[in-house]
């Protein structure tokens, strides 16, 4: 979600918990929320604001999802995870737990993905422990305007640890 | 000179008599009206109540003696048999504990309820806090009930709050004055002006 937009955030859900003091706001059942063309749906949303408004997003499902439309240049961004947040602090959303993020036919695959949103950069991460996640992190990168690699046989590379892509 | 000469003139018996005569007209006219002075009646109003204060402050105070609660209206009509004060116009202030900043709560009309120690607002509800950072919170709907005894706020009816940068509506909400929480039971839809 972009602060800087003079578009507003719309959240529709079942119900809402409002903290006045802390500036907090859960809302919970078949939520959505959406700013311009950006789109977020989960089965709880806690939004945290501050004096100069929101500060953080929380959202939970089975999976949460959050889909960034496409810009020149740029395909659309189509992510899942157990878990979204996004701090905008740092202007990023992490997909955490059954993380998939699909990106111009990229697929990115791992425990915690973080994305840039603004420089549209997917920085994944295997789980530290292995014990919950596969603690792999799985990229399928399609080829560039390659007419010798048949689309079925694409680029695939199965990484343990953290890659970056653009 | 004494008055017996003047009583002898045949015109001034005369006019004695029909004073008299008209005197007595004017009293029996005036005997089989009832005597209750008309403009005390007016004040009592057709509800008759058994009591009632014209432009009165109603004050409630919890078992520490601080203020709780401050009701004003420009008139409030008492009803012994059911125990239940009426309130034209309601402004009230909920002081909150702690040192919060206080609700104000205004409607067209409030119902307290001394029994239940509940205050039932109908029409135009409008109840304004002074949220985090002081920016206002302003909460409207058709009808609100107030439980002084729980110090909680609540409703069935649809809702809309604004503050300076949201505007959520619902159906139905609760709200803890002291704790400032508040929730909202159905069909929420939010919208947040960011960093405005």
């Amino acid at each position: 979600f972009d602060m800087e937009s003079d578009q507003p955030i719309r959240v529709n859900a079942d119900s809402a918990r409002l903290d006045d003091g802390q500036g907090i706001a859960t809302y919970t059942g078949d939520v959505e929320m959406t700013q311009g063309q950006t789109n977020l749906t989960a089965d709880k949303v806690v939004l945290y604001r501050d004096e100069s408004g929101v500060s953080r997003i929380e959202a939970t499902g089975q999976p949460a999802h959050y889909r960034q439309p496409a810009t020149e240049g740029q395909g659309e961004t189509d992510a899942r995870a157990l878990t979204i947040t996004w701090s905008a602090a740092e202007n990023r959303v992490t997909f955490e737990r059954e993380a998939v993020i699909e990106q111009d036919g990229n697929l990115f695959r791992g425990d915690v993905i973080h994305y840039d949103s603004a420089e549209r950069v997917v920085t994944a991460e295997g789980a530290a422990d292995a014990g919950e996640g596969s603690g792999r992190v799985e990229m399928v990168i399609q080829p560039r305007n390659r007419t010798s690699n048949s689309p079925s046989n694409p680029d695939r590379q199965d990484t343990d640890g953290s890659s970056q892509s653009q | 000179m004494s008055a017996q000469p003047l009583f002898n003139r045949p015109w001034v018996r005369t006019l004695g008599l029909a004073g008299t005569i008209v005197a007595l007209f004017f009293l029996l006219w005036q005997s089989d009206e009832p005597t209750v002075p008309t403009d005390a009646a007016s004040l009592r109003g057709e509800s008759e109540p058994d009591g009632f204060v014209v432009n009165g402050l109603y004050l409630s105070y919890d078992e520490t003696g601080r203020l709780t609660t401050r009701f004003r209206s420009p008139r409030i009509e008492q009803f012994e048999s059911r125990s239940e004060t009426v309130m034209k116009s309601p402004r009230a202030t909920l002081f909150g504990e702690g040192g919060n900043p206080p609700w104000q709560v205004q409607a067209t009309e409030g119902r307290f309820l001394e029994a239940e120690d509940l205050v039932h607002l109908t029409g135009d509800v409008k109840v304004i806090r002074e949220a985090e950072g002081g920016r206002p919170l302003t909460l409207t709907t058709t009808a609100l009930t107030m439980n002084n005894r729980d110090r909680t706020v609540y409703t069935d009816e649809p809702v809309a709050l604004t503050d300076a940068v949201s505007l959520t509506t619902a159906t139905g909400m609760k709200a803890w004055i002291d704790d400032r929480i508040l929730e909202l039971d159905s069909q929420v839809e939010g919208r947040y002006e960011p960093g405005k």
